[in-house]
């Protein structure tokens, strides 16, 4: 029996808040190992035990949850397409596979999932519903000391509309490795308008180095909800720069925690709104470590009536002296109907601590606009190449070239469309 | 290393107090027998008490406001407060005439010594009534009306009624439903259009017995093209059971009118100071909210100006000082709803020893809008290793017309620092003071020269009490 | 006898030991410099002195005019009469240079005393003036944001205003150019007299063209190990400091 067989999608009366349709499908997966079915059923008591309204939860503020309800959604996407690889020749110890695979190949290998919970910012039903739901999710492993030379390539393919992907990703990276990957989130083609729930947890061992580029270029009727967790050791290094082009709603909750001394997280997104389009992003930095910094940079720009909203928080605990941590939000508004949403927060319980915040909203300076102006070039395009330049200054940060471009163009194409 | 210590030296000056007795009391616990108790005693007009009434349902159906505020607000015991303690209703006009325990109380904190050198008018409110309320007669002349709030709405109903819980709605809040409903004491100011005020009008607020709650109502209309200076000082003997003060200020800033409110709150440190400020600026009107707290237990206060007319504008200055078992929960909103509104917010904080200070702010702009503008500042400086700070700004812009910049910063001051200043002879004490002087030296400049050098002298003694 | 006399002097931070039992002294009225590579603990020693309170001290004495300092807190250092002219003086925000001095000149006074504001204020434009400061100066921040030549003059005002017993300058010659250079050294010198020691502690031996030293010690890893005249300064910028190094070894 293959696995597309038995795959729940098109289930009658499938509906991800009743008790049924997780039965069925636990049913239907039955022939999973004993500890992921338990899993799984964990998870769905924690999603169903879930108080059924706040009215009012902080972490949801300006946020209109409606928009990521689940009433639209009727069944499971397929695993098979819903995430690809495309990897590179290897170096012996750097292997990613995936989630399905494993579960026939090296299930023991899976266990490490059970492990794996959501940042807490407050799409905790997602997170727990992908404990519940997912079957498909990339493991990416590097043993002591390797290095991967060319990038990972990982593509998450938006479902056909009315279904949902549930994504459950890991990766462990240990001491002194390095290894860049590429994720991105591809539209559908034929009858968008689907959801991706991807849920991911990145732990780096001593000195270990990754880069992590995002690109999501999803249809506008997509729903986006991506659950993030770095667990950053001792003298490691994080960078996730993130570009955000599609979806017609997105919820980002993006979690770094900065677990031994000399770890670094470095942190940058960057969206593009157009239409009704809204961009929900939630962050933390966790300081538990002395000696560690910190950067996020998160620039929007906003046309036609986008939204965007960011919320981060910079936490430095009382054990986290001698901490550098900053956190900058930027928004331009290109549109009398778009809106920003700034709400960026620092509770600091160390004082060995330099930490600082800043938000700016505003719109294209006037000045800035004439000199582009005056030489010739027409005030849409002017538009158009200040805003394209204050986005892009994020991405020059990546480090890849060949991944650097890809992005630069990916920007520079949703700018003209 | 710098440690906190017990010793609570900057509050000596108001920690006293003086056996009184009280003629009208309203008992203990809140019910709508004590609110019909306090407005027969007021002689009000049935439409006072009908307000009353119902802000006292809209304060029981409300929730405290715990799912982003601090817990310790469930600390508060709302069945052990008395609601209302008065001599009398009717405050003196001369300090001679002022009962000897009242007038004992205010000559030890200075008040008509500071009345005779630099002030247009005072009212020092004892518990639940103003016992003094005096106006330079030349500003009576003009047509300034300076009372308290019972009088107020009494005598001036043409003026006051039609503003009164305008600009703060009962509903606002849980503690401004509490205030709408036992309200008693408080200002009440009208100056007539094109009056400027060269010296500032004062209130004295001052907190005497056990387990009382003190529910000012303040309320001051600006008219078209006039300027007024208000300050306000209060203090609390330190009792063994903690106290709360819960205030509502209206303030109404018509076409070009300028108001300026001072606050030096210095509240004992077992005092909840839960206080509702907003202010109203009309066309091309300035509100300035200058406000500094180094006392209390719990403080939860933003100040607030909804610039509602072409160019109006609105600021907030606060400097906030907690120590030991202090929470400093303080901030600013500015809701812009005219063209061309802008705001400013400059907020400083020092926590000390386990102290708390956290900065909450909020800023909206709405589409429809052009040309405003908001810039906000918060430093916070931290002296001990124990000692938090936090920051929680809401930031809302829509439209591509109007700009908002915010930054704040979280440092402390280095033992490099203090080691550069030790080696010029100065003590450790006095260095970390300097120091601490240094990062609000800017802010206390804003204030009123007469409360700059009490300031200065507070934030002095507090560091000396804190470090060694 | 009238002298800030070092001792045998070992101190260490972090447990990692800088000063291998350093003597030397300095007589009032004489000008002695200290020239040593970087890392043989020159810094260290004017921090010592002072009492920074990182620094700590494993053997050995110092003594001002007979008294010892060590162990003293870094003020009551200070107002025994030592004064240090910082290679990186700190900036105070908020702190203006004339509260700053004042404050530091009341710190000398006996307790309640105060310095009268009319008479500072005459003595501070007067030593400004000097150094061809500024008087807006006095209202700025302590050193918030001044250049590197600013600093070091704003450190010479000090020293003037506090008139100490003995002064130790370190590496004030590190970030000024020629003339700033010349200012500051004019300040200096403006300041030797014959009841006064000073210690000038620097990298190069142009500073010493400026304020010529009585006597020049070399100092590496920790230790003085060599004594001559100004001329020894000349010596070592010609031949570096390795032959020192390796004399020492042998």
């Amino acid at each position: 029996m293959s696995l597309e067989t038995i795959s729940p999608a098109s289930m009658d009366t499938f509906s991800l808040s009743q008790p049924h349709t997780f039965n069925e499908f636990a049913e239907s997966r039955s022939w999973e190992p004993g500890w992921l079915a338990d899993y799984r059923h964990d998870c769905w008591e924690k999603f169903a035990s879930l108080p059924k309204r706040i009215l009012k939860d902080e972490r949801w503020r300006f946020s209109p949850r409606t928009r990521f309800g689940f009433d639209q959604i009727s069944g499971l996407s397929l695993p098979k397409e819903s995430l690809t690889l495309a990897v590179p020749s290897l170096s012996d110890g750097l292997s990613i596979d995936l989630f399905d695979q494993l579960l026939l190949e090296e299930p023991h290998a899976l266990t490490l999932l059970t492990k794996l919970m959501g940042p807490d910012l407050g799409a905790d039903d997602y997170s727990f519903l992908t404990g519940a739901f997912a079957q498909t999710g990339f493991l990416l492993r590097a043993n002591k000391g390797v290095a991967g030379v060319s990038p990972i390539i990982i593509e998450h393919q938006e479902p056909e509309a009315g279904q949902i992907a549930f994504h459950h990703n890991l990766i462990v990276l240990d001491a002194n490795t390095e290894v860049t990957i590429v994720e991105r989130f591809v539209g559908q083609a034929n009858n968008p308008g689907g959801c991706i729930s991807n849920l991911l947890k990145v732990q780096l061992g001593e000195g270990a180095r990754l880069n992590r580029i995002v690109i999501q270029e999803c249809s506008s009727k997509a729903t986006i909800v991506q659950m993030e967790n770095f667990n950053i050791g001792k003298n490691a290094y994080l960078n996730s720069t993130n570009l955000h082009l599609g979806g017609s709603q997105s919820r980002i909750e993006s979690k770094g925690i900065l677990k031994e001394p000399g770890a670094h997280f470095e942190y940058g997104s960057v969206f593009l709104g157009n239409e009704e389009q809204l961009f929900d992003q939630r962050t933390i930095q966790v300081h538990e470590a002395p000696h560690c910094t910190s950067n996020l940079l998160c620039k929007n720009a906003l046309r036609k009536e986008a939204k965007s909203i960011f919320s981060g928080l910079i936490k430095v605990d009382e054990e986290a002296q001698h901490t550098d941590a900053y956190q900058t939000n930027r928004n331009l508004l290109l549109s009398s109907e778009a809106e920003a949403d700034s709400l960026p927060g620092l509770e600091i319980l160390a004082n060995e601590v330099k930490c600082s915040h800043g938000a700016t909203t505003s719109r294209i300076d006037p000045q800035e606009l004439f000199y582009l102006h005056s030489r010739g070039i027409s005030k849409v395009e002017a538009e158009k190449l200040i805003a394209l330049g204050f986005l892009s200054e994020s991405l020059l940060n990546i480090d890849h070239q060949e991944t650097r471009d890809t992005a630069l163009n990916a920007l520079a194409d949703a700018f003209s469309s | 290393m710098i440690s906190p210590s017990q010793v609570e030296v900057d509050r000596d000056k108001g920690n006293f107090h003086y056996d009184t007795d009280y003629s009208f009391d309203a008992g203990i616990g809140l019910s709508e027998d004590v609110i019909r108790y306090i407005s027969e005693v007021k002689e009000e007009d049935p439409w006072v008490l009908d307000f009353r009434l119902k802000a006292l349902k809209t304060f029981e159906k409300k929730p405290m406001p715990t799912h982003w505020a601090t817990e310790d607000l469930k600390n508060i015991n709302f069945d052990v407060i008395r609601y209302y303690l008065a001599k009398g209703q009717k405050p003196s006009r001369t300090w001679d005439e002022v009962p000897d325990d009242v007038k004992n109380t205010f000559e030890r904190l200075g008040i008509p010594e500071q009345e005779r050198k630099f002030l247009a008018g005072v009212e020092a409110q004892f518990d639940s009534e103003a016992a003094y309320s005096r106006m330079n007669e030349e500003l009576e002349k003009e047509g300034v009306i300076f009372v308290g709030s019972t009088e107020g709405l009494k005598e001036h109903p043409e003026i006051f009624r039609k503003w009164f819980g305008k600009v703060i709605p009962t509903s606002d809040n849980k503690f401004s439903a509490l205030n709408s409903a036992v309200f008693s004491g408080g200002s009440f100011i009208y100056i007539p259009p094109g009056v400027k005020l060269a010296q500032p009008l004062q209130a004295y607020f001052r907190i005497n017995a056990e387990n009382f709650g003190q529910f000012e109502r303040t309320l001051i209309i600006a008219d078209e093209g006039s300027e007024v200076m208000y300050m306000e000082g209060c203090t609390a003997p330190k009792f063994e059971t903690s106290t709360l003060h819960s205030a509502v200020v209206e303030l109404v800033a018509l076409k070009g009118a300028k108001i300026q409110y001072v606050t030096v709150q210095n509240w004992s440190n077992n005092v909840f100071n839960l206080v509702t400020k907003r202010a109203l600026a009309e066309e091309e009107a300035e509100v300035r909210w200058i406000d500094c707290n180094i006392g209390s237990r719990l403080t939860m206060k933003y100040p607030g100006v909804i610039l509602r007319g072409r160019k109006a504008r609105g600021e907030v200055v606060s400097i906030a000082l907690a120590n030991d078992g202090q929470h400093q929960d303080t901030g600013a909103k500015m809701v812009h709803a005219a063209d061309e509104t802008s705001s400013n917010v400059v907020s400083k904080s020092i926590s000390i020893g386990e102290g708390r200070s956290s900065y909450r702010g909020l800023v909206q702009m709405p589409g429809h809008l052009k040309g405003c503008k908001n810039n906000t500042e918060c430093d916070a400086l931290l002296i001990n290793n124990n000692s938090q700070t936090d920051t929680y700004p809401a930031i809302t812009v829509q439209g591509d017309a109007n700009s908002v910049q915010h930054e704040a910063s979280v440092s402390k001051v280095s033992a490099e620092q203090i080691f550069y200043m030790q080696q010029r002879g100065l003590g450790e004490a006095e260095a970390m003071s300097l120091c601490v002087n240094g990062f609000v030296n800017d802010l206390i400049r804003e204030f009123p020269m007469e409360y700059s050098v009490e300031l200065k002298r507070l934030i002095d003694l507090e560091m000396e009490g804190s470090v060694g | 006898m009238n002298s800030l006399k070092i001792e045998n002097l070992q101190a260490s931070i972090e447990d990692k030991a800088i000063l291998h039992g350093l003597s030397l002294e300095i007589p009032k009225g004489e000008v002695h410099a200290i020239m040593g590579p970087n890392g043989s603990g020159k810094s260290t020693l004017a921090k010592v002195l002072s009492g920074h309170p990182s620094y700590k001290v494993d053997g050995g004495s110092a003594t001002l005019d007979e008294e010892n300092i060590l162990g003293l807190e870094p003020d009551e250092i200070s107002r025994l009469g030592l004064f240090l002219a910082f290679q990186y003086p700190m900036e105070v925000p908020g702190v203006t240079i004339a509260n700053f001095i004042r404050a530091a000149r009341n710190a000398r006074l006996p307790e309640g005393e105060k310095v009268k504001a009319v008479d500072f204020y005459k003595e501070l434009y007067e030593h400004m003036d000097d150094l061809g400061m500024d008087r807006k100066f006095t209202a700025r921040s302590l050193n918030d944001g001044f250049s590197g030549g600013e600093k070091k003059r704003c450190e010479i005002l000090q020293m003037s205003m506090l008139s100490p017993k003995y002064c130790i300058l370190d590496e004030t010659d590190s970030g000024l150019d020629i003339d700033a250079l010349r200012v500051v050294s004019e300040g200096v010198n403006r300041m030797r007299n014959p009841d006064r020691g000073i210690l000038v502690i620097t990298h190069y031996q142009r500073l010493l063209e400026y304020i010529v030293p009585d006597y020049v010690h070399v100092m590496s890893e920790g230790k003085i190990v060599r004594t001559g005249g100004k001329e020894l300064a000349l010596e070592l910028e010609e031949r570096g400091y390795d032959w020192i190094k390796q004399e020492a070894v042998a």
